[in-house]
């Protein structure tokens, strides 16, 4: 499975300022390979991108999220920072 | 519920049709019927816009200088002892908000540059919106101005998230920090707008609500260093860029386009003029880009009324938020919108509304 993370937006709305990352969780240790293949399952991805609630907040990092899984299929998200749990953010910054 | 030629509908065409000021006409000189007709639609229509105030909870409500007109609920509140609550938050490197508390209004300094400097710098804002507007904090009712500093880790970013400011440390390389005082002042004033009514953070309207708060950023650093329009630099977000980086700020109000131009940020893209717009679908249709053109309209009125920017062209901004109601208005709209609050605060003929049509226009909007 791998993982893409690049955001657009935020206070600076430069594109080099933001997240940009691939992960092969092939490569992670084990615990942390465990947590990333759950949170990352195309299914929670699907789920939060149509949880999108009205947004009030700016200056915000969007997210564009590709995950390719073990079958070779890749599954694309575009999620509004503002829906994603805390824990899926750490998650993202721990990787 | 109104009948007319044989429709039932909620509202009576003839007050969907009619405005206010051509009622009030008919009430003052047709006779008869037509005149009694008209007294009633006003009464009508001010039913209609007092429920139009309450379904809109307390943001918008009808102003008192304007018959028919809305202004938003910190325009209309009268002047009085205004409420300074500051809570300052350690995210602690993580995500969580708002996080530990670190410091609350009143209490020593932490000897944490980041709290401080967020406790401080919101402060300096709370002051430039109380002293020079008459407004009682982000939302004019005192709300506690809550923010977390060392946001998740060597976070690139900070933003306001509809009820508080969040504050990133930056990664050392990019950015150092993101408590300068033109970024705390743009954050807390992205909350001015929010409680103002509002600008759909998307093209056109989502680069006016960044303009407003990148304006209210570098009125908020004038003032405190008692700078005017001529003596300043305009620049937002100055010395927030990583040390290896060539430029000198985030953005440049005085000339759009050349805040920095380094090889991994890439050149500076806001356009000063309407024919060098941006089309994009990145960054909510390029709103950190195009804000570069009422900028740089703001930046030349000022500059060509001289005096204090704060003055007399940070109070028609003001007004013009205060007033708009219009979520999705487009550049155009909001230059229309300045334009009259210039002319209700100094008049028609005025230098200031002289100036300002002159900046819209170099900016490439006629007004």
């Amino acid at each position: 499975m791998i993982v893409k993370i690049a955001t657009s937006g935020g206070f600076a709305g430069i594109p080099a300022a933001g997240i940009n990352k691939t992960v092969d969780v092939s490569s992670l240790p084990p615990p942390l390979q465990e947590r990333v293949c759950r949170a990352f399952e195309p299914p929670k991805l699907k789920r939060l991108e149509k949880s999108g609630a009205p947004d009030t907040s700016v200056d915000r990092f969007n997210y564009a999220i590709t995950v390719t899984d073990d079958a070779g299929e890749v599954h694309r998200y575009r999620l509004e920072e503002s829906v994603l749990p805390a824990e899926l953010i750490d998650l993202m910054d721990e990787m | 519920m109104f009948r007319v030629q044989g429709c039932t509908c909620r509202h009576d065409p003839l007050q969907c049709i009619i405005p206010p000021h051509m009622l009030r006409v008919l009430s003052i000189r047709a006779g008869g019927e037509v005149a009694k007709m008209a007294r009633s639609l006003l009464d009508q229509s001010e039913k209609f816009r007092e429920s139009r105030s309450e379904d809109a909870g307390t943001v918008m409500v009808p102003g008192k200088a304007l018959p028919g007109a809305f202004v938003a609920a910190a325009m209309s509140a009268p002047a009085g002892l205004h409420d300074l609550h500051r809570e300052i938050y350690d995210g602690e490197n993580k995500a969580a908000l708002p996080g530990k508390p670190v410091r609350s209004e009143g209490s020593p300094a932490t000897g944490d540059a980041a709290v401080d400097a967020a406790y401080d710098n919101a402060k300096i804002v709370f002051d430039l919106y109380s002293d020079e507007f008459n407004r009682n904090s982000l939302d004019g009712k005192g709300l506690p101005l809550k923010a977390t500093v060392h946001h998740r880790r060597d976070f690139n970013n900070a933003f306001w998230n509809g009820s508080q400011m969040v504050y990133g440390d930056g990664d050392g390389v990019i950015f150092r920090n993101f408590l300068e005082l033109s970024v705390v002042a743009h954050e807390m004033s992205h909350g001015v707008v929010g409680f103002s009514g509002g600008l759909t953070y998307q093209g056109q309207s989502g680069a006016l609500n960044e303009s407003f708060a990148d304006v209210f950023g570098a009125l908020a650093v004038q003032r405190n260093i008692g700078q005017s329009a001529h003596e300043a630099d305009w620049l937002i977000g100055k010395g927030i860029l990583g040390p290896g980086i060539n430029g000198a700020a985030l953005r440049s109000m005085r000339a759009p386009g050349t805040a920095y131009s380094d090889g991994q940020l890439g050149q500076d893209p806001q356009p000063y003029h309407m024919d060098l717009f941006v089309n994009t679908s990145e960054d909510n249709g390029g709103v950190h880009i195009n804000s570069g053109i009422p900028n740089h309209a703001f930046y030349l009125f000022s500059v060509l009324l001289g005096g204090n920017a704060w003055g007399a062209p940070g109070h028609i901004w003001y007004a013009a938020l205060q007033s708009l109601n219009n979520p999705f208005a487009s550049f155009a709209d909001w230059a229309a919108e300045t334009m009259e609050a210039a002319t209700g605060l100094y008049g028609v003929r005025s230098l200031e509304f002289v100036f300002l049509r002159r900046a819209w226009k170099l900016v490439g909007i006629s007004v």
